[in-house]
């Protein structure tokens, strides 16, 4: 990289700040054109930061918030003159897969790690392919900086380490050669960098005229591509650069910054344990010892309470009783929030619990495309397509996309219960008399009707239309023919069934919601993340480069490919519900009542993971060595990152913190408490008070009712206090 | 923190101290039930990642493994390791040998949750296996110990076996030689060939036999049990009688022939007969096995699912011998690979812990060994009297081998050190002497299975390192540590038996009534104190299930109350009820199946409601018309109702996962609050229904279980239940008495330790009950049954059901202190009987403080060698003189009393009613709260809320949808203007407002605007590249014109136009976002007005700019009206509070009509409050 550390080196440490996301709320203005862009990379964090802005009543036009990989990409087309087009994840597995078949060159030295098969590696090889962009963002530098980290770990980690090196290395390399795309977001920010460089500056000048800071917001790791973008930026042209770090991993990213900008001025790096709140530079002075245990107590400003429950079931029911004895209490359901390291592992339990007391929750998790109702009806029908076309008809392809409503496209409306082709009734008694014997071809079961006296006259004609509509579809399909085949069956879905599932719904219409915003995902109208349109386009692409077989089978697995890989929007419309979270969904997000689950070492923090040994990620993250110091750590490769998350989930409480967690599983298995919690001392919930809590009062402990404000929009008052105008 | 981390003492430091000195080596320790081995293990890992940190190692956890078998024991070990790390931190008196600082302790204790290799043996292979998999032929990292898939998965393949003619005369053959059951009321018959054929690939894995190797084994049998061929004549039949009983059963047999004329007696023929058919049903069998073990292990490629066992076998397999003799290694397989994952996890394992190390199987042996170099330091601890699982494969000789040898993964130790630990740290000494009693007579009783599997030396207690030695079997007496008290704390609750068979129900009901009344008697007067002065909870100990129900409905009529942990989820009615639905589910309009769901045994209900079903003939749909009941009561109406309204989500139910269906039901139907009567503890079925519901997630994962897939596997689990997890026991403390099997409470203790139901005679279900018999180093299949056994009877007839066995097959006769039969046969029986009574002894050796025994007065002359009770009561000196109070038994085989206390039926009798449940019952037991949760929309903005608030119910569905009122374009044809063609009109309506916004951000002159000169065309073209869909050319164009000839001149016209000209702040595309309050809800608005201006007053100005070409309705323009002020209103808010804001609303298209606007007919504030009544 051609930065050079000046006397103002590109990224100065007096603009690195620690949980001081608020200083940056304050900047939000109106302006004609955005001075500022802020840079978060997740989607959640963008949204947090607006919402943050939103309630302070703030205008923000002066802020532009934006990926990096989006900013590269304005770079990019502005040098190009054309929008550069990037490899998902997608893509990028099947080129990898192409290449590893039979392993090319250094390739093959993957398979010193992995073994003789690398096709079924894939995952393992794109984890590791990425960790090392973000190390080292391929440069040679700092690839020769990786290779000394390695040669001082012990031997069979270092041959491990230096056989994914090379291996990736050159992996990437065709990767490169052998697409037109970018391999992925971070070689677009390497084109960007680069361009930056070359036009010493002009090309940002050109895009972003107006532009004077360029913030970071919401990371727990610092890539080497993103850096390297950065410093060009703050090297070539006038824009300062910010970071907004957080908690755990930012003193420890402050920490590397300049050794890694310049490995020679390691001298001046920052000290690693700013107190949140401040910049980091006033720690400068401070001792460079590694990060021993963050202090997360600084993040909690309000009462914590500590309930323990047997087992994660039983958390989520006092999870649950703790917010009903707020809500019966006068606290608004807008006040509460559930927040857990992964609330993947709670979603269910939550939601139990949560029936049992009459409410719903918002969980705040992408839609599980896979598992909805249109979704199985479009999946179901292709097979159904593809099962036709082999011949290979079974009782259970030709019946399921009736059971999922399939209906013709010109049904009417229908009220009370979703419409149907045949009645669930009707439909048991036809399959009944079919049999479950396998026909074959829809000719055959056409026969198997005709020949069975005991079917009901109009449901026949019905069973016949069925039948017949299936037959008229084309047997090798064109990607035109998804939407054309597709389309009318959802739309006939949006338009007839999904009233009826209104109609039934309970009055927080949460099937409805569920089903609505998977027809949207699926069937929406405007291009872009519409999974019908997705695969429209990647059974194109697909046919014309890798040339697969033009076929429904083709087809599904293409449908649950990208069903399972971006599964839908997060959306939950209804105020009434309670909000579960993500904890770091809840960066800067405010909450009088947080209710913090899983608080159990292993769940939170979760053990650190990564694609290289743990030798070498650990002397990487320790940083002993210039060469270390030289690369970025990846955030899952320590608990600072489990930190930031719980700093996060903390300081979102206003009014009071409960946090729970579980002894045992269901096998009998005990659990400790985090050491999270080893710092906020917490009080406990006696056991007295907590079989009350879950009794049939729900009675809520003193404690916590003491934290529970005179007014119900106390919360909204209180956010605005500060920013008041 | 160091609480409860006892330094080391003895030979528990000398084990410490010897390990240190040495950087390899093996080191081996046996020790005695409350050693502290765990405690011993613990603090040496916990040292042996200081010293590796002091010594400058970074990643000290990474060189370290501690293993032990089952999944409590394991997840132990890392807080055991952490809590001594602390206890090191905490030591100021230099009583632990190692010194760190608290930091060091929270920094190791960090580091050693970067470790993978703390845990169970299973959790080890798992992670090498990870490495492997896809070396063996498996796409990845398959799943493992799914037993639901794995029994899906072995059904299939033994249908295919018996689908392929080339096995059909094998399989017919085995068929008629082990005849399957019939199908029963209850059960649906079970192929008995492939269980046979399952525990045959499992065994014979486990022990890591070629299939050459297999078939020997089992001929080896026959010819053990046929000496000398089938026989010729009676004589050479007689001599194997002899031989294996004894010469008056031979002679009683010769007795009972009768022989025809010339010829043999019929049972040589039939002898001979058995001869030849065992070795062909041996060859069919292997031959079938075979091929069902190919079947099995391509299935489980196929399917990527394996069983924990199948680990270690391929593991063994992968590292033994050339790659290419592995079975299924894949193409380009390479010994470098192998060598590197070799080193990788030899690396991991230079410091290896294993606890209960007797439990060790030979494929575990096998699949750690490769790790395993000379380099490495081992500690092995365990006890081989405490070994209960052999019969899963645990092999104790090889325990034995590396304490007396020095042998141990295939390497001879150079460093070889051995520890026998008889200190025990939690028995009183009463009970520790009385264990000595009894088992220093049973432990060297080769009646009693003593010396099978057993240490071979005698050692004093803590006399550190010894010498192997072929000393016979001894018994090393327990060392307790604990003081004694005046108390008795061996109790005998004594019964007397009626004439029924000791090990039955009738039995067990004489013996309960005793054994309730003395229980409650202990726990109410003091008896049953512990020295911990918690209030006692009695754990009572079963070697079997059969009559844990008895003595709970004696306990609980007693007013105690009482759980049985060791019961199964499968077992109970809620969860068989349950599984019942999910069957009938599949296909609920089918009456034949909604008959078997109502009339199932685990639903009984009311003749009523059954009738109602009969005369609704079943269907579904005609009984809920009937039904008066809604969904929700919990009350057996109320789940009819809740089936009704299951089977009309049917639907829901094909898309939904099966841990979300299973949810359902529990919720339809009220399970939680008990309908139907089938779990009277709440807490209990609230941990039933968490447990089942925890079952199917963790099986279906990120998979979609079929409800018909769900069915199936449910219904696997019913059948089998000890597949699936036990019924969980929420609060144990709050129960006075908690019943365990045995194995279920080994690793654990208990203050007071009661063992029930000991009565039954010890050879019961030995291995002549089996067919495919496997124990130890021994593996047989037991002769066909087809011909016959030669069953020998017992001609006196004093006993009439008394056998001697059959003389080909194993018995459990005892002659002369052996168990008859031939010599492999006899031994097998022997362990069988041995490791009986190892069970006893870690059933015994659980107690803490109080050791509880349930006795008959008079045992009907059981042997002692046969009966648990008999030796108790022998070694007790407890008989029928013996009287309510307290005498002292003369102790045995231990150095200390000469007496001990024994405490007979020594408590008062009280009309006992527990203390009652004091926690009031969780709510969520109860029927559900109705629902309190409705909706109201969560995001509005300026263009939804005009709907939102009117029309609510009507504007929900597209709101849920995401889709937002298009109100920027009015009307799609015009009376004098050719509107641009082949674009959507809200497509153009955001064209124009972008072009039109633009014109403004970019300062663009008036002539330019309204000639269309550049930037215009510019603007145009950006704003285009931006839409989301391609626009041809020609619409392209005809856009163009449009904008040029018709609104950029209207526009140039229009006040806004004006208006920003002048502005002294302008800003397009403004964003207005804001959070308000509705009620207690935030709901929150994100906007963009076109035009925010300031004037050179200082008065803000809103403008929203409309597209119409024809008239604009009434209700749309009270829309753009509230849209338009609704901005205005947000504005405010950003405000200071005396700032307004005026609002217009400009429309282009076929005028120019400009107009100040408020929010129609009430306040922007009064449409935003009308939300919170949607």
């Amino acid at each position: 990289m051609s930065t050079q550390l000046t006397s103002n080196p590109p990224i100065q440490l007096e603009n690195v700040y620690i949980c001081a996301e608020d200083e940056l709320v304050e900047r939000a203005e109106r302006a004609p054109q955005p001075t500022d862009i802020v840079l978060a990379p997740e989607q959640f964090h963008r949204r947090n930061f607006k919402r943050a802005i939103a309630e302070a009543n703030r205008p923000r036009s002066s802020l532009a918030l934006q990926t990096p990989a989006t900013v590269a990409q304005e770079l990019v087309r502005a040098g190009q003159g054309t929008a550069p087009t990037v490899l998902d994840r997608t893509d990028r597995l099947r080129l990898i897969e192409e290449i590893v078949e039979e392993p090319p060159g250094e390739v093959a030295h993957l398979q010193r790690v992995f073994g003789a098969s690398l096709p079924t590696q894939l995952a393992r090889i794109e984890a590791a392919r990425e960790e090392l962009s973000l190390l080292t963002g391929y440069q040679s530098a700092r690839l020769s900086a990786f290779e000394r980290v390695c040669a001082n770990v012990d031997s069979v980690a270092r041959l491990d380490a230096q056989d994914l090196r090379t291996g990736i290395t050159s992996l990437q390399e065709h990767l490169r050669s052998q697409s037109d795309a970018y391999v992925s977001p971070a070689t677009l920010l390497e084109a960007a960098q680069t361009l930056v460089e070359e036009s010493n500056g002009d090309i940002w000048q050109e895009r972003y005229p107006t532009v004077e800071r360029l913030n970071v917001v919401g990371v727990s790791t610092l890539g080497t591509p993103l850096l390297a973008l950065l410093a060009a930026l703050g090297e070539e042209t006038a824009v300062t650069v910010h970071l907004y770090l957080r908690a755990a991993t930012g003193p420890r990213i402050a920490n590397r910054l300049h050794s890694r900008i310049d490995s020679t001025m390691n001298s001046t790096a920052a000290s690693n344990d700013s107190p949140p709140g401040s910049p980091a530079s006033a720690a400068t002075q401070a001792s460079s010892a590694a990060i021993s245990r963050p202090q997360v107590a600084d993040a909690v400003t309000t009462p914590a309470t500590e309930i323990v429950a047997e087992t994660r079931a039983e958390e989520a029911r006092a999870a649950l009783a703790a917010a009903e004895g707020l809500l019966d209490a006068g606290v608004s359901v807008s006040d509460i929030v559930f927040a857990a390291r992964d609330i993947d592992r709670y979603e269910r339990p939550l939601t139990r619990a949560a029936t049992a007391y009459g409410r719903q929750l918002s969980v705040w998790t992408q839609l599980e495309l896979t598992r909805t109702l249109p979704y199985q009806l479009v999946a179901a029908t292709s097979s159904l397509l593809a099962a036709r076309s082999d011949d290979a008809v079974t009782a259970e392809t030709l019946f399921r996309p009736l059971e999922c409503h399939w209906l013709p496209p010109d049904t009417q409306d229908g009220h009370g219960q979703p419409p149907a082709l045949l009645t669930p009734a009707e439909l048991s008694t036809l399959r009944r008399a079919l049999g479950e014997e396998d026909a074959g071809t829809l000719d055959a079961w056409r026969d198997t009707l005709a020949t069975t006296a005991s079917v009901d006259a109009s449901v026949r004609t019905r069973f016949e239309e069925y039948l017949t509509w299936c037959d008229q579809q084309p047997h090798d399909p064109t990607p035109a023919d998804i939407l054309s085949v597709f389309t009318p069956i959802m739309e006939t879905f949006e338009e007839t069934v999904l009233p009826g599932i209104e109609q039934r719904d309970t009055a927080a219409y949460a099937e409805t919601s569920r089903a609505a915003r998977a027809l949207q995902r699926i069937a929406g109208d405007a291009e872009g993340e519409h999974l019908l349109r997705e695969v429209r386009a990647k059974y194109r692409g697909w046919q014309n480069r890798h040339q697969v077989a033009a076929s429904w089978e083709t087809i599904r697995e293409l449908l649950d490919t990208i069903g399972t890989a971006r599964p839908g929007r997060r959306e939950h419309d209804n105020a009434e519900c309670i909000d579960v979270l993500d904890a770091t969904d809840t960066w800067l997000r405010s909450y009088p009542f947080v209710i913090a689950l899983g608080c159990v070492d292993g769940e939170w923090p979760q053990q650190p993971h990564g694609a290289f040994p743990v030798a070498v990620r650990t002397a990487v993250a320790q940083g002993d060595s210039p060469a270390a110091r030289s690369l970025a750590v990846r955030g899952a490769w320590t608990e600072q990152r489990e930190y930031d998350h719980a700093v996060d989930a903390f300081r979102t409480a206003t009014r009071h913190l409960i946090v729970t967690r579980y002894t045992e599983d269901v096998e009998g298995v005990s659990y400790q408490r985090s050491p999270l919690l080893a710092d906020i001392a917490p009080t406990t919930l006696d056991d007295d008070a907590y079989h009350r809590l879950l009794g049939p009062a729900t009675t809520l402990p003193d404690r916590i009712r003491h934290s529970i404000p005179p007014s119900k929009t106390a919360h909204l008052e209180e956010m605005r206090e500060p920013h008041a105008q | 923190m160091s609480e409860g981390v006892p330094p080391l003492k003895g030979t528990q430091a000398d084990v410490r101290a010897d390990y240190f000195q040495q950087t390899a080596g093996l080191f081996v320790l046996d020790c005695k039930p409350g050693f502290g081995k765990s405690t011993t293990l613990n603090q040496i890992a916990a040292e042996t990642l200081v010293r590796a940190d002091a010594a400058g190692v970074t990643c000290p956890e990474q060189q370290l493994c501690v293993v032990s078998f089952s999944q409590e024991d394991a997840a132990s070990i890392e807080p055991g390791i952490k809590a001594a790390l602390d206890a090191f931190a905490a030591d100021t008196t230099n009583t632990f040998p190692v010194d760190i600082s608290q930091e060091t302790a929270d920094r190791l204790k960090r580091r050693l949750q970067m470790s993978d290799r703390i845990g169970t043996i299973d959790s080890l292979l798992r992670s090498i296996f990870e490495d492997i998999a896809a070396e063996l032929g498996f796409d990845g990292m398959p799943s493992v110990g799914d037993s639901s898939q794995l029994a899906r998965l072995q059904k299939r393949c033994m249908a295919a076996v018996r689908d392929d003619p080339e096995y059909a005369a094998a399989v017919a053959r085995l068929d008629t030689a082990y005849p399957p059951e019939e199908p029963s009321e209850s059960t649906t018959g079970n192929d008995r060939l492939h269980s046979l054929l399952e525990k045959a690939r499992t065994k014979k894995r486990d022990r890591r036999l070629s299939m050459d190797d297999f078939e020997s084994e089992l001929r080896a049998m026959v010819a053990d049990v046929y000496p000398d061929g089938p026989p010729d004549t009676l004589a050479d039949l007689l001599d194997d009688v002899e031989q294996f009983y004894d010469a008056s059963v031979a002679s009683d047999v010769a007795a009972a022939q009768s022989t025809p004329g010339d010829g043999q007696p019929p049972v040589v023929t039939e002898d001979q007969e058995c001869y030849h058919e065992w070795q062909a049903c041996i060859d069919a069998f292997c031959t079938v096995l075979d091929a069902y073990e190919q079947a099995y292990d391509a299935a489980c490629r196929d399917h990527g699912v394996v069983s924990h066992a199948d680990i270690a076998y391929w593991i063994a397999a992968y590292f033994d011998g050339p790659l290419a003799d592995v079975s299924g290694i894949v193409e380009g397989a390479s010994d470098a690979y192998r060598t590197r994952v070799q080193r990788r996890y030899a690396a991991k394992c230079q410091s290896l812990l294993i606890d209960e190390a007797q439990d060790i199987s030979i494929a575990q042996h096998d699949a750690l060994a490769p790790f395993v170099t000379t380099e490495t330091r081992v500690l092995m601890a365990g006890d081989v009297d405490q070994c209960i699982y052999v019969w899963r494969n645990a092999r104790p000789e090889r325990f034995v081998t590396a304490f007396e040898d020095g042998r141990y993964f295939g390497i001879e130790w150079a460093v070889h050190h051995a520890y026998s630990g008889s200190r025990t740290y939690r028995m009183r000494p009463a009970i520790a002497a009385a264990i000595d009693t009894i088992f220093g007579d049973v432990f060297t009783d080769p009646a009693r299975g003593g010396g099978i599997d057993g240490l071979s030396t005698e050692t004093p207690p803590d006399s550190g390192p010894i010498s192997a030695s072929g000393a016979a079997a001894g018994y090393t007496a327990l060392e307790p540590t604990r003081s004694g008290t005046t108390e008795p704390a061996i109790h005998i609750a004594g019964y007397r038996p009626t004439m029924a068979s000791p090990g039955t129900e009738e039995w067990f009901t004489a013996e309960k009534t005793p054994l309730g009344n003395y229980l409650a008697g202990g726990l109410t007067d003091g008896t049953f104190d512990i020295e911990s002065g918690d209030d006692e909870t009695v754990t009572v100990l079963f070697s079997h299930r059969s009559n844990m129900d008895l003595l709970a409905n004696q306990l609980t009529g007693q007013g105690l109350s009482v759980v049985n942990a060791s019961a199964r989820l499968f077992d109970t009615d809620l969860v068989r009820f349950i599984c019942r639905v999910v069957e009938w589910l599949v296909d609920p309009y089918a009456p034949e199946r909604t008959e078997a769901l109502v009339t199932a045994e685990c639903v009984s209900l009311s003749a009523d409601h059954l009738d109602l079903f009969e005369a609704a003939q079943y269907r579904i749909d005609a009984v809920a018309e009937q039904l008066e009941a809604t969904t929700g009561a919990a009350t057996e109406a109320g789940v009819l109702a809740g089936l009704a309204t299951l089977a009309q989500r049917h639907d829901q139910h094909v898309s939904d996962p099966g841990v979300v269906v299973v949810e359902e039901i529990i919720d339809q139907l009220e399970l939680r609050a008990d309908p139907l009567g089938q779990v009277a503890d709440p807490e209990r079925r609230l941990a039933a229904c968490d447990a089942l519901l925890y079952s199917i997630a963790e099986w279906e994962g990120d998979d979609h279980y079929t409800l018909a897939e769900l069915a199936e596997i449910l219904s696997g689990y019913v059948a089998e239940p000890k597949d699936g997890l036990m019924l969980p026991v929420p609060n144990t403390d709050k129960y006075d008495v908690v019943f365990r099997t045995i194995h279920n409470m080994k690793g654990d203790e208990d203050g007071v330790v009661c063992l029930a139901d000991a009565s039954g005679s010890l050879n019961y279900h030995g291995p002549q009950k089996e067919t495919f018999l496997a124990l130890g180093d021994t593996l047989a299949l037991a002769p066909p049954e087809s011909v016959s056994r030669i069953p020998l009877r017992d001609p006196d007839q004093t006993h009439i059901n008394t056998e001697y066995g059959p003389l080909r097959w194993a018995s459990d006769y005892q002659i002369d202190g052996r168990i008859a039969g031939s010599p492999t046969l006899s031994r097998v029986s022997h362990r069988y009987c041995a490791e009986q009574w190892r069970l006893l002894y870690v059933a015994l050796s659980r107690a803490r403080d109080h050791l509880v025994l349930s006795l008959p007065f008079e045992n009907h002359a059981a042997p002692v060698e046969n009966s648990w009770v008999a030796t108790l009561a022998a070694a007790l000196s407890f008989d029928e003189q013996s009287s309510p109070g307290s005498y002292e038994a003369s102790v045995t085989h231990t150095p200390r009393p000469d007496a001990v206390t024994v405490g007979v039926n020594d408590v008062s009798f009280p009309d006992a009613s527990g203390d009652g449940d004091q926690q009031p019952p969780p709510r969520c037991g109860n029927p559900s709260a109705g629902a309190q949760t409705g909706w109201t929309p969560r995001y509005v903005n300026g263009t939804s809320l005009y709907q939102l608030a009117k029309e609510p119910a009507k504007a929900r569905l597209s709101h849920l949808m995401g889709q937002r009122p298009d109100i920027e374009y009015v009307g799609i044809k015009s009376a004098d203007i050719e509107l641009p063609a082949g674009v959507a009109p809200e497509r153009l309506g955001t064209l124009i407002h972008q072009v039109l916004t633009t014109a403004i951000a970019r300062d663009v002159s008036t002539t330019a605007l309204t000639t269309f000169i550049e930037p215009l065309p510019s603007i145009l073209s950006e704003s285009l590249s931006q839409l989301p869909v391609h626009i041809p050319p020609e619409t392209r164009a005809s856009i163009r014109s449009y904008l040029s000839e018709h609104i950029c001149p209207q526009f140039a016209t229009s006040e806004v136009w004006q208006q920003a000209q002048q502005a002294t702040t302008r800003c397009v595309e403004e964003p207005l976002d804001t959070v308000v309050a509705v009620d207690d809800l935030t709901i929150e608005t994100q906007n963009r007005a076109d035009l925010i201006t300031v004037d050179e007053t200082g008065q803000w100005i809103i403008d929203e700019i409309k597209l119409a070409h024809t008239r604009v309705d009434p209700a749309t323009k009270k829309q753009q009206r509230l849209q338009t002020a609704f901005y205005g209103w947000v504005l405010e808010q950003q405000l200071p509070a005396d700032r307004t804001v005026t609002t217009r609303l400009t429309y282009l298209g076929e005028s120019v009509e400009s107009v100040e606007v408020s929010a129609p007919i009430v306040s922007v504030s009064e449409w935003v409050a009308t939300l919170g009544e949607s």
